[in-house]
């Protein structure tokens, strides 16, 4: 599941992150990583808010459909 | 010694750096307020003999952005001598990731965690936090001005024992790193964690905010309020006090100069040259100060990241992102800064288009401009302001979208993220520091390039080529000069030899273009002590323009190229001069496009008549769209759909 499929304010964990090099270091930077947790603040139709180690992130559906979920 | 604050964008650390140098650095709530490196000395109150630099902010040592590589080649370049780390307490585990990696070098560190005033229900082991980081730790809050001192107290003898020495190098893998970090913070902080999702106060203020329904109109509605506010009503009120100083000065020098029998032209080089012309320009000061007073009060809050946020599906749509408009509204207060801001986007393209756009949005000098115009032209319009600066991004949007068009960068993926900060309660303090600061700044122009410009204009317009003093201004050097140059503006209505010459001492500084008017049309002050413009009728009289031309003239103004050191600026966030001189090339033709437009379709809407140079206008119109087609259909060919991938 990617985050897309995610339900908002609950806590999940990474299962993989995908996209561009630059991408998958800048999010490993925040701690988005396999197996930490992330949540979904709020969706709207193009762009989420998400939490990662208590901080809130603004992010676009590209970044949206790189980050899979573990189930 | 020099010490460098070094931390997270956001962190708060030009907030410490202006607390210990007593300078008025710009502080906003959003990440990449900082860009370049900046130092000064610590101020008497905290002891002397010390500087401090401020660097950007950056999550690691790895540089993503050229604003976060100016940071770490300073740090590894070890020009400093201490690091004071600055990480916000309340987001402990992304802050002491850098940390982490600051302690790899052979440098003192000491860890300032910030925002203590914020901390909520938790309760930090600073001794505990200190072993287990092998540096010293205090607890602080820049903002509050708390713990300031306990910093420079240890910042002397601060020694670091790398603890992660044989644990981490810079080569560890980001997992490992906060692997790491989670024990360094086990029993640190005290007050548990939870562990599901806890909805904050700015949570629910996201909830409204974010959603581009509530948020579009809520921004709209305050930047008319904040232009309200500034040019109508408060700013007015405070310009009026000035004014009529300004015109008590003027008089008494003018008696002075008179009783002590002095030389006729020195006197009206004096009064109406320097002093009408510089106080035409220094009476929109207050204006721009108030509207200084009020954006910082929404940039503090932290309401921009989410305008950010809002726009970056709009932006998309022209081959940008949210970051984009970090930049614009920096711009408002100065291009400068503004252009400056956007190397916090890394793709050239993008930096690049967003640095020649930037420019778009009327900064603080262009104010006198729309102040004067909208007032003696449009008088009975009181939302002139928000309808110029709405017309402004539409333009940015159109030129970004013809630029899409015509490079062919389509189909961009664009992995657009922010931070978002906790909503803060604006600093009135800061607010007013921030104005004075935008105040001292104006009158330090008035002052000296204004002046320069104002005396040649007067001496230009005062005599003729053969040095003789002219009667009639037609016939003076600055006439002879200008003309020529008119001709080019006739299918815009503009072709008068005053307005030419005001158009291009703008160049040099924007408010020139209101300190020219003042010369040329013998305007002894743009406004009078009631704030209404001198005798309104009579200026546009003078000017002998209608208010379409007026019109066509303030956005000629407003969109053509920046000042020089604002294309200074420009050309130094490019990646080539190629694409500097194609930006520059680009604002000429869209302040001559835009200006013409008005003119030649508001004088067949409004008179019913075609205007000055409309064949020549069609004829750059119909070569315009034609160039346009062709380059389109070049873009497509050469591009031909291959996705473009960017990371901002």
């Amino acid at each position: 599941m990617y985050l897309s499929g995610a339900t908002e304010k609950v806590n999940y964990r990474v299962k993989a992150v995908s996209g561009n090099d630059d991408i998958r270091a800048f999010l490993s930077t925040l701690g988005c990583y396999e197996n930490t947790e992330i949540v979904v603040l709020k969706k709207t139709r193009s762009n989420y808010i998400i939490g990662i180690n208590g901080v809130r992130y603004g992010v676009d559906m590209d970044i949206v459909s790189a980050i899979e979920l573990c189930e | 010694m020099k010490i460098a604050l070094v931390g997270n964008p956001n962190c708060g650390k030009t907030t410490l750096f202006n607390e210990l140098t007593g300078k008025n650095e710009h502080v906003g709530n959003w990440a990449g307020v900082t860009v370049g490196d900046k130092s000064a000395p610590i101020r008497s109150k905290y002891g002397y003999g010390d500087s401090i630099v401020d660097l950007p902010g950056t999550y690691s040592l790895s540089a993503y952005t050229a604003d976060e590589a100016i940071a770490i080649d300073i740090i590894k370049a070890k020009e400093v001598d201490v690091i004071v780390n600055i990480v916000d307490v309340n987001s402990l585990d992304k802050g002491l990731f850098l940390t982490t990696q600051l302690l790899d070098f052979d440098l003192p560190v000491v860890v300032a965690l910030n925002k203590k005033d914020l901390l909520e229900h938790q309760i930090i082991d600073i001794k505990k936090l200190s072993r287990n980081l092998g540096c010293e730790v205090v607890l602080i809050s820049a903002e509050k001005v708390q713990g300031i001192e306990d910093i420079l107290n240890v910042v002397k003898t601060a020694q670091t024992k790398n603890v992660f020495k044989d644990i981490l190098d810079l080569n560890s893998s980001d997992s490992r790193r906060y692997e790491e970090i989670g024990k360094v913070l086990d029993g640190v902080v005290l007050g548990a964690k939870p562990s599901a999702y806890v909805e904050t106060k700015s949570d629910k203020a996201d909830k409204f905010l974010t959603n581009p329904l509530i948020g579009i109109p809520a921004f709209i509605l305050v930047m008319t309020a904040i232009f309200h506010l500034s040019i109508n009503t408060v700013g007015a009120f405070i310009a009026d006090t000035l004014v009529g100083g300004i015109e008590v000065f003027q008089e008494y020098v003018v008696g002075v100069l008179e009783n002590a029998g002095a030389n006729e032209f020195l006197t009206a080089l004096l009064t109406d040259g320097i002093i009408g012309g510089v106080g035409a320009v220094v009476g929109f000061i207050p204006l721009v100060m108030v509207l200084m007073f009020l954006l910082s009060l929404v940039e503090q809050s932290g309401f921009m990241a989410r305008i950010a946020f809002i726009f970056d599906p709009v932006f998309r749509k022209i081959g940008l992102s949210g970051k984009s408009i970090i930049p614009m509204i920096v711009g408002y207060g100065c291009a400068i800064p503004g252009v400056m801001a956007s190397r916090t986007i890394k793709d050239d393209s993008q930096r690049n288009l967003t640095a020649m756009l930037t420019p778009f949005v009327p900064c603080g000098a262009k104010i006198p401009i729309i102040a004067l115009f909208a007032t003696v032209f449009f008088a009975d319009q009181p939302y002139m302001f928000p309808i110029v600066y709405l017309v402004s991004f539409m333009v940015i949007l159109t030129i970004g979208l013809v630029i899409k068009k015509v490079t062919g960068a389509q189909n961009v993926q664009n992995y657009f993220i922010i931070e978002l900060p906790t909503y803060n309660m604006p600093s009135m303090k800061r607010a007013f520091l921030r104005m004075m600061d935008t105040g001292w700044e104006f009158v330090k122009r008035a002052a000296t390039i204004i002046i320069i410009c104002n005396t040649l204009i007067f001496m230009l317009a005062s005599f003729d080529f053969g040095l003789n003093m002219v009667e009639d201004i037609d016939a003076s050097m600055l006439a002879a000069i200008a003309t020529p140059i008119a001709f080019i503006f006739l299918p815009l209505g503009i072709a008068t030899w005053q307005l030419a010459a005001a158009a291009i001492t703008g160049f040099i500084a924007k408010e020139e273009v209101v300190g020219t008017l003042a010369v040329v049309y013998a305007m002894e002050a743009a406004i009078n002590e009631d704030f209404e413009v001198i005798n309104a009728v009579g200026l546009g009289e003078a000017m002998g323009i209608t208010g379409i031309v007026a019109l066509s003239f303030m956005f000629f103004n407003l969109f053509t190229p920046p000042c020089f050191a604002a294309l200074g600026a420009m050309k130094a966030e490019m990646d080539s001069p190629k694409h500097f001189r194609m930006a520059v090339l680009t604002q000429f033709y869209v302040g001559y496009i835009v200006s013409m437009l008005i003119y030649q379709v508001g004088s067949i809407a409004i008179y019913g008549t075609v205007g000055e140079g409309f064949v020549a206008a069609v004829i750059i119109l119909v070569a315009s769209i034609a160039v346009f087609a062709k380059k389109v259909r070049t873009a497509k060919q050469v591009h031909n759909v291959k996705p473009h991938v960017v990371m901002n």
